[in-house]
């Protein structure tokens, strides 16, 4: 088990600076001077008026060195766990970072939540009844949720919800009502896919025969489909749910910006937007180190739930 | 994992019909009825706003409040001329070397304490100290800041500098008290002089003050005021018709008329000073070296047009860079206007002539091919290029659209690569028709997309820095701008006008000339 996770956190140490690296090169290859960039930005967008103001930004920024410097000296700051200065704000990055991942984080955890409870349950619900109305009805209700753009559903939410019935708030970040409809918006697409997957594992698990042999056994057939086929369906599942948790960081980008939510996903828009080289790269960091980390929890959830599986085997 | 099937037993989409959409909803209001824990109720008191406009920093230096915390020496006038604020009047030595400003002896800081020449003198400082990483200032010759008796201030300069006064009335020289700063000169909590008090910031989120109850001007209706940060507009307007928003900032004109028809809604339109849409042509490169070619250009533009249609009529057209409302304005220029048979007789003058009746001109055996560069961060330059395209086809000059960052056209007109650049520039950024005279020098931003920089229209701009009198300057002023008008290095098309929508219920609202929302007469019925 350490082994895995430390051969798993090595490799993950090198898929992040190639990376960083990526994107660094990105903001650096793309044409124009980043000074100016930076210097637009701190103008809230407007253009500026003469040569030597940008010339003077990069001498006082440092800019006016070769990008591999800039490189070196920023994964040499990140190294001694100091991520920089945010070029706009001349805030810490490190702390910009912690404000926004505080909102992202609590919008990501109501989503996977409401897509795991609703998804697995509904999923069960389904293949329980199979070819009932109700299996029928969940199926509708999955294709409609996967097929409609989650800022659509932000958007009839809002209209319906807050503009119409008036009983939410239409945007920011003020408590639980605030949560509800930007958690739901994100979390729909993920939940209709997992509710399907969910009836399509349990009912090819239900026809093995071991099934059959549990039922001969006399067990009941409620504890034969939580215990049993339940159980032996989540593997994939698990693996499903660790992915949509990273879709879930990547899809808020669009949901922050409909429900005015201060979250990662703005902050990162914003700032590949003005060119505002440390952020980018500390959001990059940040959310590569999440994916990381899911991926490691999930093997390790796979081994517990179905020990037949080898940590050896996985990588 | 193999998932064949994974859809199988659902039924056909076809036989999906639109009833299924509010099922979705049903089954959403179910949860969210579920989770429901109250409901939010407005207060008569508060005041709230959205614009897309963020708060990145506290530190005015860094980044614009926005709101009315803090206030400049100076500001500006219904005709964009500098007028008092917290300094009640000031004068330039005859040498051009010294200001004094007579600072106003009734205002107190936020913290109580009050306002003098040394607070000011101290907070003038580090913005002098400051902004230098952030803008033009470090090339502004401030020798030093004085405070010669308690409520006079005088700043010397090493040379003459008549646009000093301009920068004076921006907000990165809102007078700030020393508790606003911490040991290490950053803004911890901004204490200034304005009608609302800080009270409190959430980054990316919102920023809250208060009334200020001894403000020396008129104060404040409302009790409280909640700035929010909404980038996406139609998130703005829902806000506005739920009533989660008072005042919504920041609007497209279309967003505008549809908000019109409502009577729920009250929209203001101003126009921002000093703001124009124009072309810059490169002046060193065929064929737009000739003027008449040039002025050929701006005679085919139908700007009422692209006012009317692409603008929604909101927008007013631009023939000078300052709109006549403006003091710096010249009144006395004639305006060029629409004329199509005019600009293809002077594109014929200039022996550009369609010879193979490709609806192209030729000269020479060179087509008339003309590289117009745009950017995006103001949406509406693209489709503004877009209609210039089609509007110079008519008199036969093709248009090659190039789309980029601006940074990236820069690159692009260094070498030499960028014929016209359609831009949208506040002409009196630093409240100076210096910003605008300065992209007619060789040091400004610009210079790599128009070459040009004439000796005499260059000692003009230099004259316009150094003379102090404000009727002298401004004829320097209508001096350059009869001369822009006739070299044409640039068409002006359009001003720009910001839009902002209250619900109907709230009065006294005001969208100023430089941007600024005026909040303090504000009052809700």
């Amino acid at each position: 088990m350490w082994m895995l996770i430390t051969r798993r956190i090595l490799a993950a140490i090198l898929t992040i600076s190639f990376l960083s690296l990526f994107v660094f090169s990105f903001l650096y290859l793309v044409p124009g001077d980043p000074a100016e960039r930076i210097l637009q930005a701190r103008m809230n967008g407007e253009l500026p008026s003469s040569r030597e103001t940008v010339g003077v930004l990069k001498h006082d920024m440092g800019l006016d060195v070769p990008s591999y410097v800039l490189y070196l000296k920023w994964t040499e700051g990140v190294l001694h766990g100091d991520l920089g200065y945010s070029y706009i704000t001349r805030r810490p990055a490190a702390t910009i970072l912690y404000e926004s991942l505080q909102a992202t984080a609590e919008l990501v955890f109501v989503s996977i939540s409401i897509v795991v409870i609703f998804g697995l349950s509904l999923g069960m619900l389904a293949a329980w009844k199979e070819d009932s109305r109700i299996d029928n009805l969940l199926s509708y209700l999955a294709i409609l949720g996967v097929s409609i753009p989650s800022y659509v559903i932000a958007f009839v939410s809002i209209l319906v919800f807050a503009v119409g019935l008036h009983i939410l708030p239409v945007a920011g970040r003020s408590g639980m009502q605030s949560m509800l409809m930007p958690a739901v918006s994100l979390s729909i697409g993920g939940l209709a896919m997992l509710m399907r997957m969910t009836r399509y594992d349990m009912l090819a698990e239900m026809r093995q025969d071991y099934v059959l042999a549990a039922k001969a056994k006399g067990l009941s057939e409620a504890r034969i489909f939580i215990k049993h086929i339940f159980r032996n369906s989540l593997p994939p599942l698990i693996t499903y749910i660790g992915l949509e948790l990273g879709g879930l960081f990547s899809g808020a980008v669009i949901i922050e910006n409909v429900f005015a939510w201060p979250g990662i996903g703005r902050l990162l828009v914003d700032s590949v937007q003005s060119g505002d080289v440390p952020m980018v790269q500390a959001c990059v960091l940040l959310i590569g180190v999440i994916f990381i980390c899911i991926n490691i929890i999930v093997d390790i959830l796979y081994t517990y739930i179905d020990p037949r599986i080898k940590p050896e085997g996985i990588l | 994992m193999n998932y064949k099937g994974l859809w199988d037993g659902s039924p056909q989409l076809s036989k999906i019909a639109s009833r299924n959409v509010m099922l979705v909803q049903l089954v959403l209001a179910l949860f969210l009825g579920s989770l429901l824990v109250g409901v939010c109720a407005g207060e008569d008191s508060v005041l709230k706003m959205a614009s897309p406009w963020e708060p990145k920093s506290l530190d005015p230096v860094v980044y614009s409040l926005n709101i009315e915390i803090a206030e400049p020496l100076l500001s500006v006038d219904s005709e964009g001329k500098l007028s008092p604020k917290l300094a009640k009047s000031w004068d330039v030595s005859e040498d051009g070397l010294t200001w004094t400003f007579h600072l106003r002896d009734d205002v107190k800081f936020h913290d109580g304490t009050p306002f003098t020449a040394d607070a000011a003198k101290a907070s003038l400082e580090r913005t002098f100290r400051k902004s230098a990483e952030y803008s033009s200032v470090k090339t502004f010759p401030i020798e030093s800041v004085k405070a010669a008796d308690k409520y006079t201030l005088i700043i010397t300069t090493s040379r003459p500098f008549a646009p000093l006064a301009g920068y004076l009335s921006k907000d990165a020289t809102d007078i700030l008290a020393a508790s606003s700063l911490n040991d290490k000169d950053e803004v911890i909590k901004p204490v200034g002089t304005g009608p609302f008090k800080f009270d409190s910031w959430v980054p990316k989120e919102s920023m809250t003050a208060v009334r200020f109850d001894d403000y020396w001007g008129t104060k404040a209706k409302m009790e409280k005021v909640i700035f929010q940060c909404v980038p996406e507009e139609k998130t703005r307007e829902s806000m506005l018709r739920a009533g989660d928003a008072d005042i919504i900032g920041t609007l497209s004109p279309a967003l505008s008329l549809k908000l019109a028809k409502d009577p729920d809604f009250t929209i203001y339109t101003q126009k921002e000073m000093g703001r124009v849409r124009h072309i810059l042509f490169n002046t060193n490169k065929q064929p737009l070296d000739d003027v008449r070619v040039r002025k050929a250009i701006s005679m085919a533009v139908d700007r009422d047009l692209i006012c009317k249609s692409l603008l929604e009529g909101v927008d007013e057209t631009a023939a000078a860079p300052f709109s006549p409302d403006l003091y710096w304005a010249n009144k006395n220029l004639e305006m060029p206007s629409f004329d199509p048979e005019k600009a293809k007789a002077l594109l014929e003058e200039a022996s550009w002539t369609d010879t193979d009746n490709d609806g192209i001109r030729e000269k020479d055996g060179k087509k008339l091919e003309i590289a117009l560069f745009t950017y995006t961060s103001r949406p509406e330059l693209p489709s503004i290029a877009e209609a210039l395209k089609d509007q110079l086809g008519k008199v036969g000059i093709k248009i090659k659209i190039t789309i980029l960052d601006n940074s990236a056209v820069m690159e692009q007109a260094k070498g030499g690569k960028v014929d016209m650049y359609l831009v949208s520039i506040n002409a009196l950024l630093n409240r100076d028709p210096d910003t605008w005279a300065s992209y007619f020098t060789p040091a400004s931003y610009y210079y790599d997309c128009m070459n040009y920089a004439p000796e005499d229209v260059v000692s003009l701009i230099q004259k316009g820095r150094e003379t102090m009198d404000t009727e002298k300057r401004k004829e320097i002023y209508d001096q350059l701008q009869e001369k822009i008008l006739e070299d044409a290095p640039v068409a002006y098309l359009t001003y720009y006008s910001g839009i902002s929508a209250t619900r109907s219920n709230v009065h006294g609202y005001e969208l100023s000339l430089i941007g600024e929302h005026h909040l303090e007469n504000v009052y809700k019925e």
